[in-house]
């Protein structure tokens, strides 16, 4: 709005406030004619329901800062204490630096009154030693604890961001199993260390900007356990009650026993029901005393509104007795699982896929009963049903969901099965073996298990090439064929094997080029394979071709194969639209080959155009896998290059996008390693524009968490770009000595990127800055 | 202190005689008077909230020697005093809470002292956000707001002050009323 168009706006609503109710409508029907948006602004404005003292009292809160005066002023050790941040009954908390290690700090001064017995005080100092060697990002870390002037200090991690209590309050917009699997992974992690929280609740929860949970105050609660007893809570008044935390409390607590970490897994349960239905599993106006009896003996009220996988595990987490509940580790892995379906209508898919996973290992039995052939045999139809069933039918769906990794073991099974199978059967079947393996191979390698899977595309191509040689002229079989060589091609070239990536990818090229020979993409007809498998093949194969030779620095092999791809790819687009996906591949391969050799405005024009092509494929798709990930992939991409171009602000929300996108393909489907590469891949590329942004600090919390990430990723991983991640993380956490072993293991792949060798020039410059200060 | 209150006075009724310059001394006094009343008043109730009105009023009462002043410079004070305090309070905590986002740093369970603000107390960021955005749109009913918020003066005296109709004053801040609490609902 403008302010001429304010001024009408106001004087309308000034006039309708100054009528009788009645006439408000006919004045507005006048008034607005057909201006629809004015007329929805202003019945916005005027059916709000206000309160009648809005503003008439002129009071004004402030920022806490200026009349809190900390008790403790100047310095403690070495941290330089900032502000009073929050105070209470247990303590105070200051905001702090740690003039040493140059980084903010929350220093937690434990009132003096508070003491424990000693035994109790040395279990705490244990806990707070393995806290304090415990980095788990949804953590708070404890940097140090020690006594002065006979008050206990902690000194902690500083966190930004609002309480879980706030949030909830507010009604904020939340995902809440995205939050509450943050929480239970914290809760794993210090229950597998024997630690237990105790008290968790909300307002223990932080959430940061970026939604990353931290839980605060692990194992306090130790010194409410030695203090008073819970009586002195029933002078609170009542709406503070159920806030409190008499509605967290596990039965074992509120009956005055021994806490396990049984106890915070009630409490989690509590916590889940909150999150998930926004109310408390109680009434929502108990005092303190109805939720301490209600608790003792674990009564309890789930909204009907919750479904029931999610009312199911807030039963069991809300068991009386403490040996019932499930571990920390069962839960995470079962909000995992009903986080995997995004929609009802997949959960079918789940189902089916642990049906057929069950079959299979049923047959293991039934194929073994060689005496009774007759069950043998009816085994086997049935088994070949289900395989049937499994790659045709399962196997899309799960891929587009993301979520082949279900299929794995039903894989090892089909694998095992065609192994055990007598020649005779095995010939007969041969066809059917090779193209199981092909789709087997891709479950594999979502897995990330590569060797895996280019052992099963091996076995798959001896048996195309076996089976071509007696039928040269079946299209279906050199179509797989071609695909199991392209297939071959991009695990090599993926692991570094450029030379043999090229042979295959060449083949996949031939072979698929004649395929389209004679077989334009406006083809209409029964023949199988259809114009689009086909022609999605061959631009793949030439796409593959291209990021080979780019990979290997060989940029002019590259672009020249691209400008063939492009040849054809844009005039069959036009034709066959189903071919959009493939082109945005091949647009984005041109980004990426042409940023390997340059980086200015007409490099950034082609990245954009890839980005706006996958936007599109995603907008059309939001709950595809695949168009999700490349969207995400590109995103990326043109951050970086915004980045280099020296345009900050456009590279930072044009990152965030990305890393959005990857956590939530990274929800969809937790095990996809390739999924994670990429959220490393984005969050590197964020801390490095950060970095270059001055902001120093941020910059290295994003690598943390990048790191965290990518050294799991790479223990028993070979891809060549997860090493490459590492090596971006090692050297702006400054891990050099780490950071050398990486670059010279990529050294000696030979893999010859824009990136890595800007990294390999980083890594020397801090290498020889050292020995200068040296 | 009686000097002062006499110097001040003088500066007031200068202002209102059409001396600039007389403005330029007045307001440091009052800006200055203010602050001070603001931090007494946070420390005495232990709240984050402040009081705008009784502030103003304070600061009147020390600052003028009321014998002095007919009603109308009484007025004009209060104006200048409304508009003076949201200085105050821009510049004084608006620095520290800078980067709001980014920077709210919270860390504890137990922060009930800090939390037991008056629940009809607005936000200052929130408030002062929605101010000047509603600058931008009219600046004559953001400021018939400050008035009325930070200095509590009446319609009539805004009317005055303004030399606009009290009917315009009327209207202005019953519709200021309703859209201010639109924003203040989406902060």
């Amino acid at each position: 709005m403008d302010p001429t168009q304010y001024q009408k706006f106001k004087n309308i609503v000034a006039t309708a406030l100054e009528l009788p109710s009645d006439k408000v409508k006919d004045f507005l029907d006048e008034q607005c004619a057909n201006d629809n948006n004015l007329r929805h602004e202003i019945e916005l404005l005027l059916n709000q329901d206000m309160q009648d003292d809005f503003l008439e009292q002129s009071c004004v809160e402030v920022p806490s800062k200026e009349n809190n005066k900390p008790l403790l002023k100047g310095q403690i050790g070495r941290i330089e204490l900032d502000n009073l941040i929050a105070s209470g009954g247990m303590g105070e908390v200051y905001a702090g630096t740690d003039k040493v290690l140059k980084r903010a700090v929350a220093v937690k001064v434990i009132k003096s009154g508070i003491s424990l017995s000693s035994k109790g005080r040395a279990d705490f100092l244990n806990e707070a030693q393995i806290l304090s060697s415990l980095h788990h990002p949804n953590i708070c870390q404890v940097f140090d604890f020690f006594e002065e002037d006979g008050k206990d200090i902690l000194v902690l991690e500083l966190v930004e961001g609002k309480t879980l209590r706030q949030i909830l309050n507010n009604k904020q917009k939340i995902q809440p199993l995205e939050i509450a699997k943050q929480i239970i992974a914290a809760l794993v992690v210090a229950h597998e260390r024997g630690i237990i929280h105790r008290d968790l609740k909300p307002d223990n929860v932080m959430v940061t900007d970026k939604g990353i949970v931290k839980i605060l105050d692990f194992g306090l609660a130790r010194f409410d356990e030695f203090k008073e007893a819970p009586t002195s809570l029933d002078r609170n008044n009542n709406q503070t009650q159920i806030a409190g935390t008499p509605g967290y409390m596990s039965p074992e607590q509120a009956l005055g026993k021994r806490s396990t970490t049984a106890t915070d897994l009630w409490s989690f349960g509590v916590l889940l029901c909150e999150l998930i239905s926004g109310t408390q599993p109680h009434p929502k106006d108990s005092t303190v005393n109805e939720l301490l009896e209600r608790t003792k003996i674990a009564k309890y009220e789930i909204p009907s509104s919750l479904g029931s996988a999610e009312t199911n595990l807030i039963k069991q987490l809300l068991s009386a007795k403490a040996k019932n509940r499930p571990t920390a580790r069962s839960v995470l892995n079962e909000i995992s699982r009903i986080q995997g379906l995004p929609k009802t209508r997949f959960r079918w898919f789940l189902g089916v896929s642990l049906f057929v996973i069950c079959l299979f290992s049923i047959w293991k039995y039934t194929t073994d009963l060689t005496v009774q052939k007759d069950k043998a045999n009816l085994a086997r139809i049935e088994a070949e049903k289900l395989v049937n069933f499994m790659l045709h039918d399962l196997h899309p769906q799960l891929n587009s969901l993301g979520k082949l990794g279900l299929l794995e073991s039903a894989s090892k099974e089909v694998l095992n099965y065609y192994d055990n199978l007598d020649p005779k059967q095995s010939y007969r079947t041969l066809d059917k073996q090779a193209f199981a393996l092909l789709k087997i191979s891709s479950v594999f390698d979502a897995q990330g298990e590569i060797q895996k899977a280019l052992d099963t595309l091996y076995k798959a191509r001896t048996l195309f090439n076996q089976l071509l040689i007696e039928q040269p002229g079946n299209n279906n079989l050199r179509l797989n064929h071609g695909q199991t060589l392209m297939n071959i091609g991009e695990l090599l070239s993926i692991t570094g094997n450029y030379k043999d990536s090229v042979i295959e990818a060449n083949m996949a090229v031939d072979i698929s080029g004649q395929l389209i020979i004679d077989f334009p993409p406006e083809t209409i007809s029964n023949v199988t394979p259809n114009a689009h498998d086909r022609w999605w093949l061959h631009l793949r194969s030439l796409y593959l071709l291209s990021d080979t030779y780019r990979r290997k620095g060989d940029l002019n092999k590259a672009i020249e194969i691209l400008s063939i791809a492009m040849n054809l790819a844009e005039p069959a687009l036009k034709k066959l639209p189903s071919l959009a996906s493939i082109y945005a591949d091949i647009i984005y391969m041109q980004c990426n080959t042409n940023y390997q050799i340059h980086v200015n405005q007409e490099v950034l024009d082609i990245c954009i155009k890839s980005a706006k092509l996958s936007e599109q494929l995603y907008k059309n798709k939001p709950d595809d896998f695949r168009s999700t990930f490349v969207h995400a992939i590109d995103l990326g991409f043109l951050a970086n290059i915004y980045r280099e171009l020296k345009q900050p602000q456009k590279a930072i929300s044009t990152i965030n996008k990305a890393i959005e996108l990857s956590k939530k393909l990274n929800q969809w489907d937790s095990d996809n390693q390739t999924v994670e590469n990429d959220l490393v891949s984005n969050l590197n590329v964020k801390g490095q524009i950060l970095y270059e942004q001055g902001e120093f600090q941020a910059s290295q919390v994003v690598f943390e968490e990048a790191y965290q990430i990518i050294i799991r990723l790479t223990k028993d991983n070979e891809e060549l770009h997860f090493a490459h991640n590492k090596l971006y993380t090692e050297i702006y956490l400054n891990k050099l000595k780490n950071a050398q072993v990486t670059a010279n293991f990529l050294k000696s792949k030979g893999m010859k990127t824009r990136d890595l060798l800007a990294l390999f020039t980083e890594l020397e410059n801090r290498m020889k800055n050292k020995l200068n200060e040296k | 202190m009686k000097n002062k209150s006499i110097q001040v006075t003088l500066l007031l009724n200068r202002w209102q005689n059409g001396d600039h310059d007389a403005l330029d001394e007045l307001i440091p006094q009052v800006y200055q008077q203010l602050r001070e009343l603001a931090s007494a008043q946070l420390n005495r109730n232990k709240k984050n909230s402040i009081q705008c009105t009784e502030l103003i009023s304070e600061a009147y009462i020390r600052l003028i020697d009321a014998t002095g002043v007919d009603w109308k410079n009484r007025t004009h004070f209060y104006s200048m005093a409304a508009r003076t305090m949201r200085r105050v309070l821009v510049d004084r905590y608006r620095k520290s809470n800078a980067n709001k986002r980014g920077n709210n740093k919270t860390l504890l369970t137990y922060n009930e002292d800090l939390q037991s603000g008056s629940s009809q107390a607005i936000d200052l960021d929130n408030i002062e956000q929605a101010l000047q955005k509603l600058e931008k749109l009219d600046t004559l009913q953001a400021e018939i707001v400050t008035l009325k918020f930070f200095g509590g003066l009446t319609n009539k005296e805004i009317a005055l002050v303004q030399s606009v109709s009290e009917r315009t004053v009327n209207r202005d801040w019953s519709v200021a009323k309703l859209w201010l609490y639109r924003e203040l609902q989406g902060s």
